[in-house]
């Protein structure tokens, strides 16, 4: 058969929360929909290592609250260098303002003082807050105690990681988003011999998608044994 | 629309071009225009054609300027913030007794109130609860809250407008400012500069200020020496960490009024004892708590709140340990941690070694004699006559006490 080149596309997925894999995180996800209908808490911090869908989950926010005709900002703050401490002013007029990565702002003082600000602009406010950070508010290693202090006045809530049958739904969701097969026997010998990382698993999916693709075969054991062979 | 001229400039940057190829593909014959602008779209619009979660989006008419309402029609204090959902304890009561006077009496007996203290301690719900007061009493007071921050953006964006003579008038014109965390003010020249003469304004007739910092007025960095010995020249009051009582108290009060709970006795103990730091971070663990018990339907019991808040007092147990008091206590005193293991007894070593001693047993679990082991291999009796000798200085010396809160503060964050 003659290997079929695949188009240099990547699927450009905006995430929501209702395809984000729950796993032991029910919690959060009610906090995070409490926020956005207004019986919950208005400033929520999610903390978990990267690869625990902090940023899914934050942008997944942005696009419920756009749903509900609600205005909101994604904050990056782990492009800070590409960005200026300038682009918070003017943010608390919005629904929701959703800071991931938090800890990159840490110990830089003038976005440590600009957050600090767009806190006090919002506290007489009705704005939402929603950061997220590698670990919570009282082990940041931030400048400003101020900050820290108004940080944890919210609800802080810790991402559990996925278990083994959340990394199956994990792998199953990243696999149907891309319209690809991935029979429950492949999707577990995936998980026995990879990383079981979160982001390693995505970028798993993404490879067998290509190959599967490119060899117009559909995902077998042994295709995907040759592929993780491969590396 | 852009929120602000850093979205505006990014947007221009990386998307502008982009933009003008696709309204080319349009093919509308110069019949569609790309226009950016600072400001907002109407509410009702942007819900059809609201951006995607990009940095930055549109903003509200009303709310883009961020400038503080107009006096006369929308108060700037926060009414949830009264003497009535205040806890008062022994780390807050002087600062208390005068805020209630000067909101029973403003301009006339303590002018200014300088309210110092570390962060989340009630220093602004004091500050609130004084200009909520005044306006009960008076309603068309002229209050205004601003934060330091809030004082100098309003400032600046004055002078770039060209407002700055509107601006001072408005400052000048009131009959209580109240500027939160001037610290804040620190190395802004022009900004100390225009305070300094509000201040002058404000205090010549008789109107009051209050002011709150995280430190004594004459040790906050940054700031002229005619400001710090300006805010010295009324009541100067500091608010105090809460002690175990005052903590469990403030949790049943913000069960109460935050979520209509009556938290049982033991758990407002047990989250009391775990966090320490301050009001805020006690708000923090009652919100996890109820937020947990709400999605489990589960009863709030001790076991419960030491499930909910498992990662905050595991982080906590990790830095509280005898070893590091023990290198926290050397490092401030500027002593070596083998000093406080020795058995020399002069003052400069025996009275951190006692404040060393009773934070540990303070902060850790560990038993008295194992507290004693760990010093140096003491009786727990030493331990014992430690914790009451600085339970008694912490009432007589300021020093003390002030070293000793510095320490708890460090550790417990």
């Amino acid at each position: 058969m003659t290997r079929q080149l695949p188009l240099a596309l990547t699927l450009r997925h905006e995430p929501h929360l209702e395809d984000f894999v729950v796993g032991r995180n029910e919690a959060v996800i009610d906090a995070l929909h409490r926020a956005l209908d207004g019986s919950g808490e208005r400033i929520v911090f999610l903390t978990g290592p990267s690869d625990s869908g902090r940023s899914h989950l934050l942008m997944g926010q942005c696009s419920a609250a756009q749903a509900r005709g609600l205005q909101s900002a994604y904050v990056p703050l782990a492009q800070h260098r590409d960005l200026a401490p300038a682009m918070l002013d003017g943010l608390e007029g919005l629904d929701l303002i959703a800071i991931d990565d938090v800890q990159c702002a840490a110990a830089n003082l003038p976005w440590e003082q600009a957050l600090f600000a767009l806190f006090n602009r919002c506290l007489d406010r009705e704005t939402r807050l929603l950061f997220s950070g590698d670990r919570g508010p009282a082990a940041l290693p931030l400048c400003l105690p101020d900050l820290r202090s108004r940080l944890a006045s919210g609800l802080t809530l810790a991402l559990k990681p996925l278990d083994d049958r959340g990394r199956l739904a994990l792998l199953q969701s990243v696999a149907a988003r891309h319209a690809l097969a991935l029979p429950d026997e492949v999707a577990r010998y995936v998980l026995t011999r990879s990383s079981r990382d979160p982001g390693d698993l995505i970028d798993i999916v993404q490879r067998l998608d290509r190959a599967s693709l490119a060899e117009q075969r559909r995902l077998t054991i042994p295709f995907v044994r040759d592929l993780l062979h491969q590396g | 629309m852009a929120p602000n001229a850093f979205v505006l400039d990014w947007v221009k940057k990386h998307y502008l071009e982009q933009m003008r190829g696709y309204v080319i593909d349009l093919g509308q014959d110069g019949a569609l225009k790309i226009s950016l602008e600072i400001g907002s779209a109407p509410r009702s619009a942007a819900a059809a054609a609201s951006a995607s979660p990009a940095p930055g989006s549109t903003l509200d008419a009303e709310k883009r300027a961020g400038r503080l309402p107009s006096l006369a029609t929308k108060p700037t204090t926060n009414p949830d913030f009264t003497f009535g959902s205040f806890v008062e304890g022994k780390s807050n009561q002087l600062a208390r007794a005068a805020s209630m006077q000067i909101g029973d009496n403003p301009g006339r007996v303590y002018n200014p109130l300088f309210i110092y203290g570390g962060v989340g301690l009630g220093k602004t719900h004091l500050m609130h609860a004084v200009g909520n007061r005044i306006l009960r009493s008076n309603p068309s007071a002229q209050v205004l809250y601003m934060h330091s921050e809030g004082f100098v953006a309003e400032m600046v964006k004055a002078l770039q407008h060209g407002t700055i003579d509107n601006f001072k008038r408005k400052m000048r014109s009131v009959n209580a400012l109240l500027i939160d965390d001037v610290q804040f003010f620190a190395g802004k020249e022009r900004s100390q500069e225009e305070f300094f003469h509000t201040f002058n304004a404000l205090f010549e007739s008789q109107q009051q200020i209050i002011l709150t910092s995280d430190r004594f007025p004459k040790e906050v960095d940054g700031l002229e020496d005619r400001l710090k010995s300006r805010f010295g020249w009324g009541l100067t009051v500091a608010v105090e960490p809460p002690d175990l009582e005052t903590r469990v108290a403030i949790l049943n009060s913000k069960a109460q009024q935050l979520f209509d709970l009556e938290l049982p006795n033991e758990v407002a103990f047990f989250i009391g004892k775990r966090v320490r730091s301050n009001v805020r971070e006690l708000e923090g663990a009652l919100r996890r708590i109820v937020a947990n018990a709400h999605f489990t339907g589960r009863p709030i019991t001790i076991e419960f709140a030491k499930e909910a808040l498992r990662d905050m007092i595991a982080a906590q147990d990790k830095l509280v340990t005898i070893d590091n008091i023990q290198r926290t206590v050397a490092e401030y005193y500027k002593i070596r941690t083998s000093d406080l293991l020795s058995a020399r007894r002069s003052r400069t070593i025996a009275r951190p070694r006692q404040v060393a001693m009773t934070l540990a047993k303070e902060l850790t679990n560990h038993s008295l004699p194992e507290i004693g082991e760990a010093f140096g291999g003491r009786d727990h009796t030493t331990v014992l006559y430690a914790t009451r000798k600085i339970a008694e200085l912490r009432d007589s010396d300021h020093r003390v006490k002030e070293d000793y809160n510095n320490l708890l503060r460090t550790l417990s964050n």
